[in-house]
């Protein structure tokens, strides 16, 4: 990207015009424009900073290019908050009781980051407790109930059956006969993350290569060896698109959960003060809920990436 | 005695109409330190007859004897090299070797040990830069180097290969033919080989016998020995009357079966 590319460019266009107009027109009281400013700010920074990284390369580069994607995905974002901005704090068109301004929202987001990071750590001790219960019960058992014929026969239909059921239907039943709100939604996400993982182990193990089992077998694998060292690998594929799944039943799960019984957590956050029909810290709540989903799947895709870095 | 006794071997399968004959009355015998190649066309069972001396099956009639005793499971005598998939694809090269070493019983060796004797192994076939490669990222001719090298690593008196260069394009598939066969010629004493091909100068330039099969069900048509001394020079064999001759004799087997094959009713074309 040349100097001049990187100077002008749109989503610096924008920028400049959202500074501008933001400044130049007054805001409706109570909107805390300063803080929506501040937003625009970290983002467009954000855009610079991938400018930075790819130093003059004469475009073409991967550099530019992640540069390109990020300016353009800025360029949207800064859109979107414009008219987020001018529909509530600078014009007024939309109820201002149910529709915050971004600046509340982004202000609330600050002032209140202690107790969702509370409600975070409750939240993920209920959801680790839960999906690697499930790992690690769902994997191994399907690796031995695919490996062995006859248990693969009798747990198909089965599966089949239970697996149908939605999850989700478990609650109510889950809260009524576990002690603890926290044992009840660990069950439930336990079971709505078990199935996937454990099916699609099944079905990975049933379609690991015959050849490479052949292959092993001919080398005297040892029986141990040949469910950790071969049919393991081979149905890591199957296991993660599983696990992808079951993570995301989790995050339904967990919300749901926590909406209707929790007195912590990111879904409660957000169900307990819709109740009191603060919607400024309902809309900061949702936003927390989609940050922490997208940092988790980052993380799972860097770990599936990972273990299959052989593909 | 000979090092392999195929007996009236026998084997069928179920085809889903009922069951169906693969092979049928087979028997030949492998000398030790023989070098015997199995050819035939595609579905006369030769694969299906490495894998039974493999031991990946037992047949349903008939016995396979090594060393005078029965064919029972796979066993640390024999290696086996594949078409595809002989590599663990999750495996590096080297990986793939140490792991097969410490299936032997090796797991006493320190792994240090066992990496130095996969290295070396590497080193023989020429991929000693490759060792930490995973198989994805080597050609098809490499991946077999590195199957060969693994078999050779293990160091078992028999070597059961299946068309291991069916899939190599040809100039590699030469180069590939001498490595082994240069292999097979080091070090002390010869292992015993079966080699399935449908390569009839393949078979030629690396056997001592040569067992061509008929299909439908497979069945041993001739068993054709190799005159030519070793070490054997290609361009020096190939140019000969007798190679022609032997050539000839091979092609016409082929022939025969697929004429009777468009004789009988089964005419497609």
């Amino acid at each position: 990207m040349s100097i001049r590319e990187k100077l002008l460019n749109k989503t610096n266009a924008a920028f400049v015009a959202f500074m501008a107009l933001g400044f130049a027109l007054p805001s409706q009281e109570g909107s805390r424009s300063l803080f929506a400013y501040g937003l625009a700010a970290a983002l467009q920074l954000l855009f610079w900073a991938r400018l930075a990284l790819c130093r003059g390369d004469g475009g073409g580069g991967r550099g530019s290019d992640k540069a390109r994607v990020t300016g353009d995905v800025v360029f949207l974002c800064l859109l979107l908050l414009f008219a987020w901005e001018a529909a509530t704090a600078k014009f007024a068109l939309l109820d201002h009781f149910l529709y915050p301004a971004p600046g509340e929202v982004a202000a609330l987001f600050i002032e209140d980051f202690p107790n969702l990071i509370s409600g975070l750590l409750s939240s993920l001790k209920i959801l680790g407790t839960g999906y690697v219960l499930a790992v690690l019960t769902g994997v191994p058992l399907g690796l031995v109930v695919g490996w062995n014929r006859r248990l693969y026969q009798v747990a198909k239909p089965v599966t089949k059956m239970l697996g149908a059921i939605p999850p989700i239907v478990y609650i109510p039943y889950a809260i009524a006969i576990l002690p603890t709100f926290r044992s009840a939604s660990v069950f439930i996400i336990f079971i709505g993350s078990f199935w996937p993982i454990f099916i699609n182990t099944l079905n990975g193990v049933f379609d690991v290569d015959r050849r490479l089992i052949d292959s092993a077998r001919a080398i005297n694998v040892s029986p141990a060896d040949m469910l950790t060292r071969v049919i393991l690998p081979g149905t890591i594929p199957s296991i993660m698109s599983g696990a992808t799944i079951g993570l995301s039943f989790s995050f339904i799960l967990l919300t749901s959960a926590e909406m209707i019984g929790a007195t912590n957590g990111m879904g409660w956050y957000v169900k307990y003060f819709s109740d009191f029909a603060n919607y400024p810290k309902v809309i900061v709540g949702i936003v927390f809920i989609g940050l922490v989903v997208s940092v988790i799947t980052f993380f799972f895709e860097r770990l599936e990436r990972y273990l299959l870095r052989w593909r | 005695m000979a090092k392999i006794d195929i007996n009236d071997v026998y084997l069928e399968y179920d085809s889903g109409s009922g069951r169906q004959a693969a092979l049928d009355g087979v028997s030949f015998s492998v000398g030790e330190g023989e070098f015997v190649s199995v050819i035939g066309s595609s579905g006369c069972g030769k694969s299906t007859l490495l894998g039974l001396l493999a031991g990946l099956m037992p047949p349903s009639g008939g016995e396979i004897l090594i060393d005078g005793d029965r064919v029972t499971g796979t066993g640390k005598d024999r290696s086996v090299v594949f078409q595809h998939y002989s590599l663990f694809p999750w495996m590096s090269a080297r990986g793939n070797i140490v792991f097969a070493l410490k299936q032997q019983g090796r797991n006493g060796c320190k792994p240090s040990a066992l990496r130095e004797k996969a290295d070396r192994y590497l080193g023989l076939v020429g991929l000693a830069d490759a060792a930490r490669k995973f198989p994805r990222e080597l050609s098809g001719g490499m991946q077999q180097r590195v199957a060969i090298a693994r078999a050779l690593a293990l160091d078992s008196p028999m070597l059961l290969m299946d068309e291991p260069f069916g899939a190599i394009d040809a100039k590699n598939r030469a180069g590939l033919q001498e490595l082994l066969l240069d292999l097979w010629d080091c070090g002390d004493g010869r292992k015993t080989v079966v080699f399935v091909t449908h390569d009839i100068d393949e078979a030629i330039f690396l056997s001592d016998k040569i067992v061509v099969m008929s299909s439908g069900p497979g069945r041993v048509k001739e068993e054709i020995p190799v005159p030519f001394p070793r070490p054997r020079e290609r361009e020096g064999i190939v140019r000969t009357a007798a190679y022609a001759a032997l050539r000839n004799r091979i092609v016409l087997l082929f022939y025969d079966d697929l004429a009777k094959a468009i004789g009988g009713e089964e005419v497609v074309i």
